[in-house]
């Protein structure tokens, strides 16, 4: 009977213990935020979906429309099962060009001609004014000039998408499943990826 | 690496014996400590491997040493370079990395990488050697060695992974303590006393200052037998800290110590509730719960009620509003852990199971772990670059290395932003002006440089910036163009200015610095010599 008194009393402590210590674990301040290392930028959820960014930088592309991704090495494959379209938002300064050598975005000339520098190779700007442009490729490339490094997206459907250069978005006009990301460390690495 | 570890292990083998000899008589307790260890310096350096720095502080401390290394010497440090402009200690600590990196020659970036792991294992040992110095009893001595090993204070203290002067001073005081609380005889204890003044002030003028008068007031305390009894005690423990907080808000009125340390100072001053703050990050509601219950064991002897007189008087100076305030928790972090473990010890004092004391241990270990991994992230996050927290840049470690196989020490300087120029600095050991601490005169000069209209004037403003300490002529002056230098560029003059602000992580090229660099390379005519995706290296060269 004792030993029973005395087991009951020490199963009591380490309960009473255990819970001082979760109570002390219940200060901590911040629970670390998931966010994904990838070359240069980050990837991870916040109120309006998932974004690729870097720190700081105040630029950030937006996968709104792609509940989920993987990660591998340095691609990111955004996904949906949803069959509405999604839309991918980008920041105001961001260029984008495709694997034609088609610049949709309108950046000051200095950035062009650097971009060409980098590239090595002279990008040809959209033919017309208008303010949602069509796309020729779905094959795109990003890159913000304040920033290091470049995205290489990959809509991964046949219909072509639009870019609404009033709105800083891609906007896919049919279902898409998925689009894949893959970060780049520098701009010239994209050189060989331009017909 | 192995050079890099045996350099380090090495400078920490009187720590690692000293804290040994105090646990003699149960020996088998450092095994756990040193595999605990091993299991919280990977969580510390999961995203951070070898040699990644992420103490900011060695680049100072490193300047030193190569000068030192190079057959330079003088007791302080500003004397041997224009980074300390303000002495918090003497050269010894350097004096002692010269000592084995001269016989080692390790990595200096690997070096680095062991020595605070060394850190955070003797810290870890010593607090062990003090609380199985107080209760003798193996249960507590190992509370208190996890709570050391996952208790990182982040924010100034820094006691456990960041090697550094204050850190090996308290380290140092915390076994000076533990072999104190040993000597019955007086002049023992006065000769210990005396040794450690020799070495803990040298080492760290005022937080070794505060650690011998510590030591002192333990040694008077037990001597006269204030603390026996409880009610002096209680009056002392409820009184003490009081008089300190007001008689340091007081003085911190009368002066101006925001000037001290060239404005560094008010960097370094935080109000109470910020220190709350930085307390609940470190140590959670941990405090809150074991350090009211300790005062129930506490009472009970006298060597622990005149630690926790010790402990009172640390957080009187701690919490007033005076500059570098913090600073003496580096010394009372080591109380704090004692007596929260001796909070845990007292509750299970009635547990005679073995396993239910391993399934606290356990339960302690993994909350601590936990703790300690939510603190480290958010500390480490701004240094993320590549998918790696460190203070440099393979970049720019490549590029420190370019310069050591290409240039003379002693007729180079280096110019850049404050960051760049104190990781090359202390990476090649070629000058710069103040490397992190540079002056105002020379931040202005670099502003100004960069928006010059010809050659010769770009030239002529940054050859204006020189050695403060070492006049000897330079013929070659490499400006180093990183990507940190254009982030720094773009800062507001007042951050410019600011000796507390720094582009502290790596950063690389963006397509917009590189349209700079190359405008810069072409308007002023300058001969790049190094390049990569993060810094350019242009030479000015002739008769300067």
């Amino acid at each position: 009977m004792n030993t029973m008194k005395q087991h009951l009393k020490e199963i009591g402590l380490v309960f009473i213990l255990v819970v001082l210590i979760l109570a002390g674990l219940a200060g901590i301040q911040s629970w670390p935020k998931k966010e994904t290392s990838v070359g240069y930028y980050f990837v991870s959820r916040n109120t309006f979906g998932i974004a690729i960014y870097q720190k700081q930088a105040h630029a950030s592309v937006q996968f709104d429309g792609y509940p989920s991704f993987t990660l591998s090495g340095n691609t990111v494959k955004f996904g949906t099962s949803s069959t509405e379209s999604a839309d991918i938002n980008y920041s105001r300064d961001d260029i984008i060009f495709d694997d034609k050598g088609t610049l949709y975005t309108e950046p000051p000339t200095w950035q062009w001609q650097e971009l060409n520098r980098e590239l090595g190779v002279a990008l040809t700007k959209y033919s017309s004014d208008t303010r949602i442009v069509t796309l020729n490729s779905n094959h795109l490339f990003l890159v913000n000039p304040h920033l290091a490094g470049a995205l290489e997206l990959t809509l991964g459907a046949d219909k072509p998408a639009t870019i609404s250069r009033d709105q800083d978005k891609i906007s896919n006009n049919v279902k898409r499943t998925s689009v894949t990301v893959i970060v780049h460390d520098t701009v010239s690495e994209l050189s060989n990826k331009i017909l | 690496m192995i050079r890099a570890f045996l350099s380090a292990f090495v400078l920490f083998l009187p720590l690692l014996m000293w804290a040994g000899f105090l646990l003699r008589e149960k020996k088998w307790v450092l095994l756990p400590i040193v595999v605990l260890s091993v299991v919280a310096y990977s969580i510390w350096r999961f995203q951070s491997p070898y040699p990644a720095p992420l103490n900011w502080d060695m680049w100072e401390h490193q300047t030193i040493i190569n000068h030192i290394l190079q057959g330079q010497f003088a007791l302080l440090p500003s004397a041997l370079s224009d980074t300390f402009r303000f002495n918090g200690y003497t050269t010894l600590f350097h004096v002692l990395i010269a000592g084995v990196q001269k016989v080692f020659q390790p990595d200096i970036l690997g070096f680095w990488w062991f020595a605070d792991y060394f850190l955070l294992l003797t810290s870890a040992l010593a607090t062990t050697a003090l609380m199985y110095r107080i209760t003798k009893r193996v249960f507590p001595t190992l509370v208190a060695g996890v709570f050391s090993l996952f208790f990182f204070e982040s924010s100034v203290v820094y006691a456990t992974l960041l090697f550094m002067p204050q850190t090996v001073v308290a380290v140092l005081w915390v076994l000076a303590l533990t072999t104190l609380m040993s000597c019955e005889k007086r002049s023992s204890a006065i000769w210990l006393i005396l040794c450690s003044a020799f070495i803990l002030i040298p080492m760290h003028f005022i937080v070794g200052a505060a650690g011998v008068l510590l030591l002192i007031a333990y040694r008077f305390l037990e001597e006269t037998g204030l603390t026996k009894r409880v009610a002096i005690f209680i009056t002392g423990m409820l009184t003490l800290p009081v008089i300190l907080y007001f008689g340091f808000a007081r003085i911190s009125n009368i002066f101006h110590l925001e000037s001290l340390n060239f404005g560094e100072a008010t960097a370094f001053t935080q109000t109470l509730a910020e220190k709350l703050t930085f307390i609940q990050t470190w140590y959670g509601f941990f405090p809150l719960i074991f350090l009211p219950i300790s005062i129930y064991e506490v009472v009970k002897t006298e060597k622990t009620r005149t630690l926790w007189i010790l402990l009172t008087l640390i957080i009187g100076v701690v919490s007033a509003p005076f500059p570098y305030a913090m600073k003496f928790y580096t010394l009372g972090r080591y109380l704090t852990i004692i007596f929260m473990a001796s909070g845990v010890s007292m509750l299970t004092h009635k547990l005679t199971n073995f396993s239910g004391k391993i399934i606290i241990l356990g339960c302690i270990t993994i909350a601590t772990a936990v703790l300690f991994y939510t603190n480290i992230w958010s500390w480490q996050l701004p240094l993320v670059f590549r998918s790696q927290a460190s203070y440099v840049s393979s970049d720019e470690y490549n590029a420190s290395k370019f310069l050591v196989d290409h240039y003379n020490k002693t007729t180079t300087f280096i110019v850049s932003d404050p960051s760049t120029q104190s990781i090359m600095e202390a990476l090649t050991g070629i000058e710069s002006q103040g490397g992190v601490y540079m002056n105002t005169t020379s931040r202005l000069s670099i502003s100004q440089a960069f928006d010059s209209q010809t050659p010769n004037q770009f030239i002529r403003t940054i050859t204006t910036i020189t050695d403060t300490i070492d006049r000897s002529p330079k013929s070659i002056y490499l400006v180093v163009v990183s990507a940190r230098l254009f982030q720094w560029l773009d800062s507001t003059p007042q951050e410019r200015s600011d000796i507390a602000y720094n582009i502290w992580g790596p950063q690389s090229f963006s397509l917009e610095d590189r349209s700079h660099l190359t405008d810069l390379v072409k308007t002023f005519q300058l001969k790049t010599v190094y390049k990569n995706e993060s810094l350019a290296i242009v030479e000015i060269k002739g008769n300067l």
